[in-house]
């Protein structure tokens, strides 16, 4: 299902995904009141932007920067005419791995993850933490599992 | 006349009771009294600007319309399409990294798995 997805259906989603990304840093600069270390929220304005700005802006801005854009006329060659120059734009597209970066916003704050999902979902604590364990587990597994297909699937390109 | 213009200035508390509930206050004082924290009587806060104000009601009185606080819906309801976004996210972009390489060379590539099995079984 995955592998005969259209291509332009694919560019459209990850359009989709950031322009909600933008629009989350959007309002995480100008709309969303910060919770400081003593349980006390600062709303004012300026501190907001500048306590943004100095945590997770840039991690955030180059998990949104749209690279597939710059790679799509290489993307969208023919098998047949591509020529031994566009071959290493293939390997760029571990560039697209870079939206990734937004998992390391959860795993930066631990208890909060933990507050949330135990307001969310109403669990027990102990079940959080056993969620948390779960979720990076299947990650790691997922995300190793991608990169040996991915490797494999070079080694054969190379060797045809 | 007196009780409506009220405006308590709290000193700060310390930080066990202000850290475990932000937000337990407004409900158990009067209607017309809500507290605000400058941060002129803190002592650790160095700041002492207007724009420093810090609100400890979930009622606001201060705050401008647009900003949300941490409990809102509108914000909740945000964070929760993120998370959706990000589980999508993590599930998906590896997956389209390992297989639309191409997916001629994909399916090569599984041709070349079985073959091999097949070759291994005989042997």
């Amino acid at each position: 299902m995955i592998i005969n997805f259209n291509r332009d259906a694919w560019l459209a989603v990850d359009l989709v995904v950031d322009i909600l990304f933008l629009m989350d840093i959007i309002f995480n600069l100008f709309f969303f009141a910060y919770k400081k270390w003593n349980g006390k929220i600062v709303v004012s304005q300026k501190r907001i932007m500048f306590k943004y700005l100095k945590s997770w802006f840039i991690v955030d801005l180059i998990a949104t920067i749209p690279f597939y854009l710059f790679l799509h006329s290489s993307t969208l060659t023919e098998l047949g005419t591509v020529n031994n120059l566009f071959r290493i734009f293939r390997f760029s597209r571990v560039i697209t791995m870079t939206k990734l970066l937004r998992l390391i916003k959860i795993s930066a704050d631990k208890p909060n993850f933990f507050r949330k999902t135990q307001e969310f979902l109403s669990v027990h604590a102990l079940l959080s933490k056993l969620l948390w364990f779960f979720m990076w587990a299947f990650l790691a597994i997922h995300l190793s599992a991608c990169i040996w297909i991915f490797v494999a699937g070079i080694n054969v390109s190379i060797r045809k | 006349m007196e009780h409506l213009s009220t405006v308590e200035l709290v000193e700060k508390p310390s930080r066990t009771s202000s850290s475990s509930l932000p937000f337990a206050l407004p409900e158990k004082r009067g209607v017309d009294s809500f507290s605000f924290v400058t941060s002129s009587r803190n002592t650790q806060d160095d700041t002492s600007s207007f724009d420093s104000f810090i609100l400890r009601t979930s009622a606001d009185y201060s705050k401008p319309k647009w900003i949300l606080l941490p409990d809102d819906n509108i914000r909740r309801a945000w964070e929760l399409l993120i998370v959706f976004i990000l589980i999508y996210i993590a599930i998906a972009v590896p997956i389209r990294m390992a297989f639309l390489i191409s997916e001629s060379y994909f399916l090569i590539f599984l041709i070349l798995i079985f073959s091999k099995k097949k070759k291994k079984k005989n042997q």
